[in-house]
């Protein structure tokens, strides 16, 4: 194969906003919905619909909890999103060698 | 056109694993206050020596009352600090964790060198305190990928060697007092300039 195949890229990471959430995650041990909204620079609702689609795939846990009878969102990545980020990295490194 | 969006997806990726880097940075206030606190000890010593304190009724009291009194409010700022953040933090990292586990392993270790084993005539405290501070410092520049911490790590060993060898122990306090300012302070502000700069590559949690 001679070019590189677009369908090796994980379509779940291939999206500006889920890779920004991936990129802080993988960083951090544990970071709360308003610290990756700052980092990803993203409206709340947007923000929702992708950790929604990450936490679907497996790629991120939330957890939730109260402080001064707020809620609480945090999110962890999984061993799985781990991975899968690592694998989309090299990849991207793997087209750029081509 | 292919190795040109994967180059601008990379270097996304490594811009907005920077950008957050920077806010999850140590700032360096623990140095700063801490290595203040000590010196301010460590000083008082000395001139509480050269006042002859020593002669006074309670003069030993006063300078055991001294030391209470800074290492008691550096526990105080560093709890404040701790339950704040536990509280308030918006992202923890495992280098954050493992950064608070060495300091307060190193903080335990100075206590009873100051508060027990020295006064028990079981080992002199400056210098070992400089070698646990070394071993702080050490770790703490290779967990946040930060050279002038890492240098003052042999800053503080070789101290701990000087600290063995200068008499009298109101003479080694004032050098101490001095080592704190030049390897801890200064390293310190050395930090907080780099995390406000975001310049800095460290991973830590605090505030």
């Amino acid at each position: 194969m001679n070019g590189f195949d677009y369908t090796q890229l994980d379509e779940i990471i291939h999206s500006r906003i889920r890779l920004a959430i991936m990129a802080v995650l993988v960083g951090v041990e544990e970071a709360e919905f308003t610290f990756l909204k700052d980092q990803v620079n993203t409206t709340d609702g947007n923000l929702s619909i992708h950790l929604k689609k990450l936490d679907e795939a497996g790629y991120v846990a939330a957890h939730k909890r109260f402080v001064d009878r707020k809620p609480l969102s945090s999110y962890k990545l999984t061993a799985r999103g781990r991975r899968a980020f690592e694998l989309y990295v090299e990849r991207l490194e793997g087209l750029l060698k081509k | 056109m292919e190795q040109f969006d994967a180059r601008q997806e990379l270097s996304f990726i490594k811009k907005v694993m920077a950008d957050s880097r920077r806010v999850t940075v140590e700032n360096g206030l623990d140095y700063i206050v801490w290595g203040l606190i000590v010196a301010l000890g460590m000083f008082g010593t000395f001139a509480l020596d050269r006042l002859h304190a020593a002669e006074w009724a309670a003069g030993g009291w006063i300078v055991l009352a001294l030391w209470i009194a800074v290492m008691g409010g550096g526990w105080v700022f560093s709890l404040v600090r701790y339950l704040r953040h536990r509280r308030h933090a918006r992202v923890h990292t495992l280098a954050g964790k493992m950064l608070g586990s060495i300091w307060l392993a190193c903080g335990i270790a100075i206590m009873l060198l100051v508060f027990v084993l020295g006064p028990l005539g079981k080992a002199d405290p400056s210098p070992a305190i400089a070698t646990v501070l070394g071993i702080g410092f050490l770790l703490s520049g290779i967990l946040m990928d930060f050279a002038p911490l890492r240098w003052a790590s042999l800053c503080w060993w070789a101290g701990a060697v000087a600290l063995a060898l200068i008499r009298p122990v109101a003479v080694e306090m004032l050098v101490f007092g001095a080592m704190m300012v030049a390897f801890q302070v200064v390293p310190g502000i050395i930090l907080h300039q780099a995390w406000r700069e975001g310049a800095a590559g460290p991973q830590a949690e605090r505030p």
